[in-house]
This record gives structure tokens, sequence and C-alpha cells, in this order.
């Protein structure tokens, strides 16, 4: 019955998805509904990384980068198109990823913060700094649209391009969190000594899914530099990389549908509190303390123990205990 | 030439190495990379630009003022966050991101209390510059390099010399003994907090007639303050006051004859090429 429930939940969420465009042709919601995609695909890897491996992360925004940098500086300077360029900045953002994953996954915690902190800054000063490369601060302008047989995708059609690759990247994670792979790595976050004495190369799983994270990162990039058709330094800051985590943090750690929803309610929430942009930090920060607080499992955990308590209200026969409260 | 940049270094030395020094006293004891730090010291600053030029208070009263609030901020994420995650032993990176959610909250604030834009105060002497053989100084270099100075000898008096001081080494060395042998671990807790905060904000108002004072300054200076406290050791204050001056020099030296651009990533990849190698910091002892 649960099963059932949540299924029909997620079946219906997914037709809504794919049908709304049919009866609104609103571009702003087109838009919104892109940059909620392109947001879960980050928040996904990340949590791959942060929630199940246990690895944090403040470098997402330099991959980020790296998609979004190298498929629209290959365009605009040598002509090719999206279908090349945006592999080949995934490919590099996974490359940066091992380089800078070996030295920097052997620290934890803290320094592991710190360290990827320090990277994130590094690469936009970077972008900032190598002007004839990136184009300095006023960044890359020029940007068109992917085609596709001959179509500009864009609006409608970028949207469900949009979707079908979210829909593919949560099938690819759910898969490896659900494997053997997905086993070691929760045991890598609850203890990397013992994971490592039964047989886990911790070191090896730790890069590589870094370095898979990055992979969509820098795939959210490109399709993001790719809805703005232009992109500067600005958006590629340590605040984004702190986004990233405030949405896996905010629906629910170690938890792919609570990504998604986190990615939808932090999208959404800004432009919600329309007006309220100048104070989004404000809010984030607000709702990001009262889920560290009272609700560490985050939105996913907060609506499952809401559940359980509700399951626990009816069900009559059993004594009542608060056992499914945790 | 050499001299003038050399004191300019050591100027911005200073204020990183009273960050870091706040920043390694919270690590310390709670064992929490402080990631608020460089808010304190906007706040601090923010404090006495309000203190000094919008009460149009006496300097003395303004530094109080400063400090005050920030101590009073520090007690108060203690208590509100810090101390209620600690009982129910949540996970140390829920505290960083407790950290980071305060930080945007101060930033936010304090964009909606002094707006976004840059604001100037005054310097500690009316002269701005002077000549010590030949150097131009600007004087509130000097007024920085003193009370750095003062504000660690008196911490430093403060640890080793009084009781309540090594009360609080003690609950940061070993929580359980210091606990066993009377000490009130959460109080001396809250001491390194208050302490933390107050060097951070002093930071802040002695380097506000340096640099332009706004909301988006703690970040940086925030940031070189982990790096001098991650270069110099994370375990040791004094590797936190090495480290800042250490930071400080360099960036002065590349910034001038290198390029500007070029200094801010070397404090960065500095800090980055210290945790590959030697992750414990220059000064630091290895923690297992």
């Amino acid at each position: 019955m649960q099963r059932l429930t949540q299924y029909g939940f997620w079946g219906a969420l997914l037709i809504f998805l794919f049908l709304w465009p049919v009866f609104s042709q609103n571009p702003y919601y087109f838009h919104t509904g892109i940059m909620v995609g392109i947001m879960v695909m980050m928040a996904l890897g990340l949590n791959l990384l942060f929630g199940y491996t246990g690895q944090i992360s403040l470098a997402h925004a330099s991959f980020y980068a790296i998609g979004a940098y190298t498929s629209t500086l290959l365009e605009v300077n040598t002509g090719i198109s999206f279908w090349i360029s945006t592999p080949l900045g995934i490919v590099l953002a996974a490359l940066v990823a091992i380089i800078v994953g070996l030295p920097t996954l052997r620290l934890r915690d803290h320094y592991l913060a710190l360290a990827t902190l320090s990277f994130c800054m590094v690469t936009q000063l970077f972008l900032v700094n190598a002007k004839g490369f990136t184009g300095g601060s006023e960044g890359v302008m020029g940007i068109k649209s992917p085609t596709l047989f001959g179509m500009a995708l864009k609006g409608i059609s970028y949207y469900y391009f949009v979707l079908i690759l979210t829909l593919l990247i949560f099938v690819i994670i759910r898969n490896i969190v659900n494997s053997r792979v997905g086993l070691a790595l929760e045991t890598i976050r609850e203890n990397e000594e013992a994971a490592g004495s039964l047989g886990v190369n911790t070191l090896r799983y730790k890069v590589m899914v870094f370095a898979l994270a990055a992979a969509f990162a820098a795939l959210a990039g490109s399709l993001y530099a790719h809805l703005a058709l232009f992109i500067s330094p600005e958006t590629f800051g340590v605040m984004m990389s702190i986004e990233v985590l405030v949405v896996v943090v905010i629906g629910g750690l170690a938890r792919n549908d609570g990504a998604v929803i986190g990615a939808i309610v932090m999208t959404l929430l800004p432009e919600l509190l329309y007006g309220f942009e100048e104070h989004r930090l404000l809010v984030y920060g607000i709702i990001m303390l009262l889920l560290i607080m009272f609700a560490p499992k985050g939105i996913v955990g907060v609506i499952s123990s809401l559940r359980n308590l509700v399951r626990s209200k009816l069900d009559s026969r059993l004594p009542l205990k608060e056992e499914g409260n945790e | 030439m050499f001299a003038q940049i050399f004191i300019s270094g050591i100027t911005m030395g200073c204020i990183y190495a009273m960050v870091g020094f706040g920043f390694a006293l919270v690590f310390n004891s709670t064992q929490i990379f402080n990631f608020a730090q460089g808010e304190f010291l906007m706040l601090g600053a923010m404090m006495h630009y309000t203190g000094t030029v919008i009460f149009k208070l006496p300097f003395a009263l303004s530094l109080i003022l400063s400090l005050g609030t920030l101590s009073l901020v520090a007690i108060f994420i203690e208590l509100v966050a810090i101390s209620p995650l600690r009982k129910k032993s949540a996970n140390v990176i829920m505290m960083v991101l407790a950290f980071i959610a305060f930080s945007m909250l101060f930033k936010n604030v304090s964009e909606m209390i002094w707006g976004k834009y840059p604001l100037m105060v005054k310097g500690f002497f009316i002269q701005e510059h002077f000549q010590i053989a030949g150097i131009m100084v600007q004087s509130q270099s000097l007024a920085v390099m003193i009370t750095t100075a003062i504000s660690l000898v008196i911490l430093w008096l403060f640890f080793s010399k009084t009781m309540f001081g090594m009360a609080v080494m003690a609950s940061a060395y070993n929580t359980k003994r210091a606990y066993l042998c009377g000490v009130s671990v959460h109080i001396m807790i809250i001491t390194s907090f208050v302490l933390s905060a107050a060097t951070s904000a002093l930071a802040g108002t002695i380097v506000g007639p340096i640099a332009f004072i706004s909301p988006s300054m703690g970040f940086e200076l925030g940031i070189k303050g982990f790096a001098a406290a991650v270069v110099g050791g994370m375990g040791s204050p004094v590797g936190a006051i090495l480290g800042g001056l250490l930071i400080g020099v360099l960036e002065s030296l590349l910034g001038s004859y290198v390029s500007t651009a070029y200094s801010t990533l070397m404090a960065f990849t500095f800090m980055l090429i210290v945790l590959y190698i030697r992750p414990e910091g220059i000064l630091g002892v290895a923690s297992r």
C-alpha cells in the first residue's frame, strides 16, 4: 500500500511534468522548469557524493563552470556543435575532478570542505583573470541554442530535452545507489577504515563518485549556458556551490527523491517570494538552520515521519506506541 | 620600496592572523570550523562604523560597542545552534552547515541594515602618513600592528597565567578530564566563542580605515583567515599568527612584483599545497 501511494505520487508528478506544457505556453514557466531540471542534476550528483558517500564538496560550482565554459568557448571560437562540445566539457570536468580529487579526497570533513572551497575560489578567480581566454568578468556572449535535426532547441523543446536528461541521470544514480557500489559508498560514509578493511578501495570509489558528480554538474553547466545564452564568472562562485549543498540538505541527505524535492523547493521558493529576491540568502539561511536543528533528515524526512504518525494514529488495532516515529 | 611593500604585507598579515587566531580558538575547543568567522569581522567593522560615524561615540566606547555586540552574537550562536547540536551529538558537517547558514544570515541582515555599498571609517590617528628612516608608513598600519601585538599578548597572558584561561585550554585539550576536574566545559566553550568573536571584531575595527567596509568583505578576509590557520596548523594559535603574517607578506610581494590578479589566488593555492603536503600545518601536530 505504501509503495503504491509512493509510485502513485511519482507517476502523477511525471505525467504532470510531461503534460503541463500542453496547457500552458508561458515561456517563464519553461525557464523555471529548465532551471529546476538543471538544479536536480547538480543536486543528484552532490547527493551521491555528500549524502551517500559522506564527502562534502564546495567545488560543485567549478565543475558547473567547466561544463558551461568549455562547451560555449569551443562553440564560439571553433564553431563545432553543441553535441560535440558538451561531451568534451563533461569529459574535461571528469578529468579535472580526478586530478583534483586524488589529493583532495584524502582529506576529511573540515579539511575537505576547505580544500574544495579554495578550489572553487581558484577556478572563479581564474575565470575572472584569464581575460584573453575566458572573456574575463564580461563573460561569454553570442551563445546559440543547440539544434537537433535542423530545429533549434529552445522553449518547449529545450524543456523536454532537459526533462529527459534529468530523468536519465535520476535513473543512473538510482541504479548506482541500489547496486553493490552504492553499498560500498554508504560503508565509506559510515566508517572509512572499516570499509577499507573489508576490501573497498575507498580512495578509488571516492574519486570515482567525485568525477561522476563533476560530470553531471558539467552537463548541467552546459545546459544552463545554452538556456541563458550568456555566462559570466559571477554565476560560478562559492555561493552557487553552497546553494547546491543547501538543496541537498533541505531535501534530505542520502535520498534521491530528497534531491529532487529540494531542487524544486529551492528553485520555486525565490520565484514565489517575488520581491524578496534581495533576501533570498536570509530565507535560505533560516530554512537551513531550522532544518538542521529540528529535522536533520530534510523535507523528505519530515514527510515520512508525518506519514508514519498518521499511519500509527489510523491503525487502531496496534497499541499506540510511537514506533514509526523513530 | 621593498620596505613599504613589506610593511603593508605585515599589516594585512596581522588582520589574517587575528581572524586565523579566532578560528583556531573555536576549532580547538569544539573541533568545528567556524565558517562564519569572516562574518564576525564584518559585523565588528560595521558596528564600529555605526558607533563612530552614526552615533558619533568616542573611539573607546565605539570599540566596546563593537566587541560587546559581537560577544553577544557569539553567545547567541553557541546557545541557539552549536550547543543543542552537540547535545544531540550531530555530525560535524551539520555544525559546519549551521555556520554556513549563519554566515548567509549575517551577510543578508547587514545588507539590509547598512546597504550593499562600501563605507568609510576614519583612522585612529589624525595624521595619515609619517616617515621613519625615509620610508612612508601609513599610520593606520602602525595602529594595526600595535593593536594586534597588544591583543595577542593579553590573550597569551590570559591563557597561560590565569586560572580561567588555563581551564579553557584544559577543556579544549581534553574535555572529559577537564570536566572531571570540575571545569564547567560549556562555560569554557562559550568563553572561547566570545574571545574568538571579539578578536575578529577587533580585526574588523582596525581594518576599516585601510580597506573599505561592506557586507561582502567578511567572505574574503574570513577565507584568508582560514588559510592562515590551516597554513600555520589548526591546533596551534601561534601557528595561525605566523601563517597569517606569511600569507600577508607573500601576497603583498606577489601583488607588487608580479600581478595583483594572482596575489589573491596565491593564498588559496598556498593553502591547498599545505593541505596536500602537510595537512597538520607548518607548526601543527598531526591529529589522529
